[in-house]
């Protein structure tokens, strides 16, 4: 059987995907939806309170020890290459992708690449299919330098619905995307690391006590504001926050706040404002919640922006997270080689 | 007669003229390895005793229902007479469980069930030799670490060991074929120095098509399991 498993059981070819809007709701990356608690937004200011902080003119000094020296960019390139059905009809999209972590360094003023990981993996639902021609597939796969990525059916079971079960796939390859960037972590030790994205779903990859890691969100998928709060948050300009609020997450407790960091104002109100957190535990026992630390660190987010307007997602992104990413996708073979080659091993 | 279950597998790739996982290719191509037997695996949805004697029976494979049947839900299911061998496995279980039932029916077989029918006489055929033998449903948890027991169920004039016995070397058995010990060792040298905790045994586990759980308990065994501790701390 081994990599004829695909045409055997009957699959398509599959056009560009790349149209579809991005289905992350489920992922460990967009669910944002604490289980257990909800916000404490009285963390830092009492509600009503509340009031925009400007960190524009804060001392840096604040945040010399504890400040980000690394980056990591994590990055995902794939599609659906191919879609099949179950004996029962159900379909089954096949996610080819390149996934990725980054590891970038500012040593005195230059970044450079200190660590990265590429995988090429094949994402699909294996559960309806018969195991020794899955295991088959897995081996012929690996042998070609493919990894085999099971995904589980979805939370409901296998579903007629095509995008539901494509959700299922590119959240999953997603996540094996956030373990590379848990690597990353890794290797970063205890240097202060800035990471693209939540904590929670990295955790393990740094120690929430002592290791300085702050977390970047580019787009935000839940309200954890009360009305007062989107009052600030509409408002914020260039480098002002609002207060720090307490966001228990699902494994860890983190210190979040928003911060402004493009002023531009023809955009959409909530464009280019950012949320940061950092771990509940090292801001206790390492800052003793001190808050001009989180003033320092807002300014130095600033410091990093992106100033190249042509990167499509400048007014939400960092110089080195920029940077990470470009160095990441220069590293990958890229989309068409990849598929063909694919195409061409299993023979669709 | 090989002495140990690694002797046993070293002697089961023999026979079935296949090399053993390298550190590139590391999911083991069990279906492959049961051909060389001649042992047929079946996937049935609501595995029972009885519903895998009615699809023998369908199947003309026997001409009476297996005496031992029951509705008990099951994981796996072996049955073994003089002529012929099926492993039967839950559809709707997991495919990384589905595989480990299979490879622990497959450790009754080749440990168990096949030097018993490689001794039998013509003289010793007083009665017919079938043996079964059912593994119970896993836990619905995942990646809980608790194995499923399985029951042996054979005609009394055959000389088998006890029945803890057998379900360990089964078990152990398995863990050996799925996770040969070299690769594990290999993979756990390469990933260690980047993974923590749950990433480690994770990456390991998908680099060979096992569940979390399975490569624990592998990891424990080999002594390495200690090790991933640390790295969580």
């Amino acid at each position: 059987m081994g990599l004829e498993f695909l045409r055997s059981n009957g699959a398509h070819r599959m056009r560009d995907d790349a149209i579809r809007p991005p289905l992350l709701d489920d992922s460990v990356e967009g669910g944002e939806v604490p289980k257990k608690e909800q916000p404490k937004m009285d963390y830092e200011k009492k509600i009503g309170e509340w009031v925009p902080i400007d960190t524009c003119n804060v001392a840096l000094s604040a945040t010399e020890t504890h400040s980000p020296k690394l980056f990591i960019d994590g990055k995902d390139v794939g599609r659906t290459v191919a879609w099949l059905q179950t004996a029962e009809g159900f379909p089954i999209p096949v996610r080819l992708s390149e996934i990725g972590a980054v590891l970038m360094c500012n040593a005195n003023r230059r970044l450079q690449r200190e660590w990265h990981i590429v995988e090429h993996v094949v994402t699909m639902v294996v559960e309806a299919f018969p195991w020794d021609e899955v295991e088959s597939f897995a081996a012929a796969l690996q042998a070609e330098g493919f990894r085999l990525l099971p995904c589980q059916k979805p939370k409901e079971g296998l579903t007629y619905d095509f995008q539901e079960m494509r959700k299922a796939t590119q959240n999953r390859s997603m996540d094996e995307m956030i373990r590379l960037e848990k690597q990353a972590l890794v290797q970063a030790g205890q240097v202060p690391v800035l990471v693209d994205g939540r904590l929670d779903p990295r955790r393990g990859g740094f120690d929430e006590a002592n290791t300085p890691v702050v977390g970047m969100i580019k787009g935000h998928y839940r309200n954890y504001l009360h009305d007062e709060g989107w009052r600030i948050y509409y408002n914020l300009q260039f480098g002002q926050r609002t207060p720090a609020f307490l966001l228990p997450q699902e494994h860890i407790t983190v210190v979040s706040w928003y911060l402004r960091l493009d002023g531009t104002t023809s955009a959409m109100p909530d464009w280019g404002i950012v949320r940061l957190e950092i771990p509940e535990k090292f801001f206790r026992l390492q800052l003793q919640q001190d808050s001009t630390y989180i003033d320092a660190l807002s300014r130095m987010v600033c410091e990093y922006r992106c100033k190249d307007k042509s990167y499509e997602r400048a007014s939400v992104s960092l110089y080195p997270i920029q940077r990470a990413e470009e160095i990441l996708g220069a590293t990958m073979t890229g989309g068409d080689q990849i598929v063909s080659r694919f195409y061409n091993l299993t023979q669709l | 007669m090989p002495q140990t279950i690694t002797d046993a597998i070293a002697e089961l790739y023999r026979i079935c003229a296949m090399t053993p996982p390298t550190q590139q290719e590391r999911v083991v191509v069990l279906g492959e390895l049961l051909g060389g037997y001649n042992l047929a695996s079946i996937e049935l949805a609501s595995l029972t005793s009885e519903a895998a004697s009615h699809f023998l029976m369908r199947r003309g494979a026997i001409i009476e229902p297996i005496r031992s049947a029951n509705q008990e839900p099951l994981a796996g299911y072996i049955y073994v007479d003089s002529s012929n061998g099926y492993i039967f496995v839950e559809r709707d279980d997991l495919l990384v469980r589905r595989r480990f039932s299979v490879a622990h029916e497959f450790g009754h077989y080749v440990l168990h069930f096949y030097p018993l029918l490689r001794a039998e006489r013509p003289s010793d055929l007083y009665e017919p030799l079938e043996i079964t033998e059912g593994l119970a449903l896993f836990s619905a948890d995942e990646d809980t670490d608790d194995l499923p027991e399985g029951r042996v169920v054979h005609a009394p004039h055959l000389h088998l060991p006890s029945y803890d016995q057998m379900e360990k070397e089964a078990n152990q058995f398995a863990a050996e074929l799925l996770m040969p010990a070299e690769a594990v060792q290999y993979l756990f040298t390469r990933y260690a120095p980047d993974c923590r905790g749950d990433d480690l045994i994770w990456r390991l586990a998908t680099e060979m098509l096992v569940s979390g759980a399975a490569m624990r308990r592998r990891l424990r065994d080999l002594h390495l399991l200690p090790l991933v501790a640390a790295h969580l701390n």
